[in-house]
């Protein structure tokens, strides 16, 4: 009877995977990277071993086996998608919370992913392998410009460059295999016909391992900067119905294909004209899937801990379908307005919104230090609303209510989003964040700014703002002086 | 206090009336600011070594106070702060060379750092004095990349 989860990953994922496992009776095991001892996945496993990185295999196996953990729930990222990691995890008799191995191999490898598509007839972009030491030129030629180049080996927008003319080719290849090389230990390059204003929607799917399997519909991840998606969204609006059916049995048909077992996600551009093309499968559970939870109502990480516990048992029994939408925006310790850079620091102050509609999944907490040896993901915001309007709505209120003092965030630039007119109206390409916020550089209003200078001016700017002890720098009495001397300041 | 920074950019600071907005504290470390013709907002406040952090109607903001430099009598602040690394890295390729001029927002030498390329531009039109890094060297935050004068 499985009784135990290791969860090999870190910060908000884990504490997300954490409540799900508690909530099914089923102990929390975290585990500890040098220079990640702050983190908060470390502060909420109910048992913590240590590891010597979170990409060390042997390391995590011997943490599982340490702790007894019969099940091993990867999260995103890391090694939720190495095939060594999934072998090695059954090898030691402990169950992998995902798919097989074997499905991470063919689907990972996006150029067989690519030709399995075909087979099963679902479209795909023309493209070319660029085969080692093999003419760039001519496999650029055959596939034609714009065109994309992009790292067989991994995603998330490293090792990736646009080249609209042959004269950029040669210098944009250098930089892309440099990239890819450096994230993911492989530098090979394939090229892909670049559609222009394309939709980014991908479909959510469960199989059981045998053939069969649901989709749990669509997300919409538009908005993207240099291929990472920074807003997402469930359902895709404004998405032709004929193009939505599209989608959804292709996406069944790659489940049937390749036997896919747990959770996984299949990836697409849709043209202007409703045309799709798949892009990619993703072998694991992804950062916006709370987006799909909040309008289907269900807990994907449960689905996955519950196949895998049981795999002969039908996960899903009741029919799914959507209701509401929902908005999920990602809190970056980066500042847009200079270029992106990371703006590591010390958590000052910390305050997530709440409220109806509202969930937010946190990988920081107040006064602890975020550094740049980890991802700078600070946490998700998520909302759900009856409808799109309400939710965009709703996402702004979240947003404004979101504090996070102490280190620069990308908060400025998401509720800058949240106010745009196309945002609002839901029509949006891939390329719209870098043409419409490439020169972000906002500046407070007057008015704010008399707020700082004035606050500043009265020595009311300091990182301990104490409502009850009579401090010298605050001009306001300490409440135990008011009700004494019976007066109003 | 010369002058004020926001998100790496120096802004120029709107003369103050102090009698304008009455501003008290709440609990949660909440600052509300009251005008004369009625006017309430809410904001809150961080601030360190010159460094500050806001929320100002619902907006997230980081700067940093500059004060007069009295040596050279311009507002100062960390201006060399463009000029070094903020976070480890290694200088992927460098685009200038000494004597070189530029302008503002000219790429001067490419970054490598957490699996990112990011590109380091020029603060202002001037002349590189002095490239002071090597192609393939690693960095630390705070090691300068190179002198120029505007």
């Amino acid at each position: 009877m499985h009784k135990k989860v290791l969860v090999s990953n870190r910060s908000e994922i884990a504490c997300r995977i954490f409540q799900t496992c508690r909530e099914m009776g089923l102990k929390t095991v975290g585990i500890l990277a040098p220079g990640d001892e702050e983190a908060r996945h470390i502060t909420y496993a109910d048992e913590v071993y240590p590891v010597s990185g979170y990409l060390d295999i042997s390391s995590v196996i011997e943490a599982a086996l340490k702790s007894k953990a019969s099940l091993i729930h990867p999260g995103y990222g890391f090694l939720s998608e190495r095939p060594a990691f999934a072998r090695a995890v059954e090898k030691a008799g402990i169950t992998f919370v995902g798919p097989r191995a074997e499905t991470m191999e063919l689907m990972g490898g996006k150029i067989a992913a690519k030709e399995l598509a075909s087979r099963e007839g679902v479209p795909t972009l023309p493209w070319a392998k660029i085969e080692r030491g093999g003419d760039i030129l001519s496999a650029a030629k055959k596939v034609g410009f714009p065109l994309l180049l992009k790292a067989s080996a991994g995603g998330g927008g490293k090792g990736m460059r646009r080249v609209n003319r042959v004269e950029e080719l040669s210098e944009a290849a250098e930089s892309a295999s440099a990239e890819a090389l450096s994230a993911f230990g492989d530098g090979t390059l394939f090229l892909e016909r670049l559609v222009d204003h394309p939709r980014h929607i991908e479909v959510q799917v469960f199989g059981d391992g045998k053939g069969q399997g649901v989709h749990l519909f669509e997300r919409e991840c538009s908005l993207q900067r240099r291929h990472q998606k920074v807003w997402e969204e469930a359902p895709a609006p404004h998405l032709p119905a004929q193009t939505r059916e599209g989608l959804l049995s292709a996406a069944l048909r790659l489940v049937r294909a390749t036997q896919y077992r747990n959770a996984g996600t299949l990836e697409f551009l849709v043209d202007s004209s409703g045309e799709f093309y798949f892009l990619e499968m993703n072998t694991r559970l992804q950062v916006e899937h709370p987006v799909t939870e909040l309008v289907t109502g269900v807990d994907l990480v449960w689905a996955q801990l519950t196949h895998a516990m049981s795999p002969l048992e039908k996960v899903f029994s009741d029919p799914l379908s959507v209701r509401g939408h929902a908005i999920e925006v990602r809190l970056y310790a980066e500042d847009p307005s200079q270029g992106f850079i990371p703006t590591p620091g010390k958590v000052e102050r910390l305050r997530w919104p709440t409220g109806t509609g509202i969930r937010v999944e946190s990988g920081i907490e107040e006064g602890q230090t975020v550094g740049t040896q980890f991802d700078s993901m600070l946490g998700k915001l998520i909302v759900w609303a009856p409808h799109r309007k309400a939710a965009v709505e709703r996402m702004k209120f979240a947003l404004e209510e979101t504090v996070i003092l102490g280190l620069g965030t990308n908060q400025n630039y998401l509720l800058s989003m949240a106010n745009h007119p196309s945002v609002i109206e839901g029509r949006v390409d891939t390329g719209f964040l870098g043409k419409e916020f490439g020169g972000f550089a906002p500046v407070p209003s007057t008015e704010d700014f008399e707020l700082l200078l004035t606050a500043k001016k009265q020595g009311l700017s300091g990182s301990k703002l104490q409502w009850n002890t009579s401090s010298t720098t605050s001009q306001v009495p300490s409440p135990w002086e008011y009700f004494a001397n019976g007066r109003r300041n | 206090m010369a002058g004020v920074k926001i998100s790496g950019k120096k802004t120029s600071l709107p003369s103050l009336d102090e009698k304008k907005w009455k501003i008290t504290q709440r609990p949660g470390g909440w600052l509300i600011a009251e005008s004369a013709d009625g006017i309430r907002k809410r904001f809150a406040l961080d601030e360190k070594r010159g460094k500050f952090s806001a929320s100002l109607s619902g907006y997230l903001w980081n700067g940093e106070w500059l004060v007069e430099d009295r040596n050279s009598g311009k507002a100062g602040g960390r201006d060399d702060g463009d000029l070094t690394a903020q976070f480890p890295g290694k200088v992927r390729k460098i685009l200038v060379r000494d004597h070189d001029s530029v302008q503002e927002g000219d790429t001067l030498l490419l970054i490598e750092a957490m699996k990112m390329e990011f590109a380091v531009r020029a603060p202002s039109t001037g002349k590189i004095l002095r490239v002071l890094v090597q192609e393939g060297q690693q960095l630390l935050p705070g090691d300068r990349f190179l002198e120029m004068e505007a």
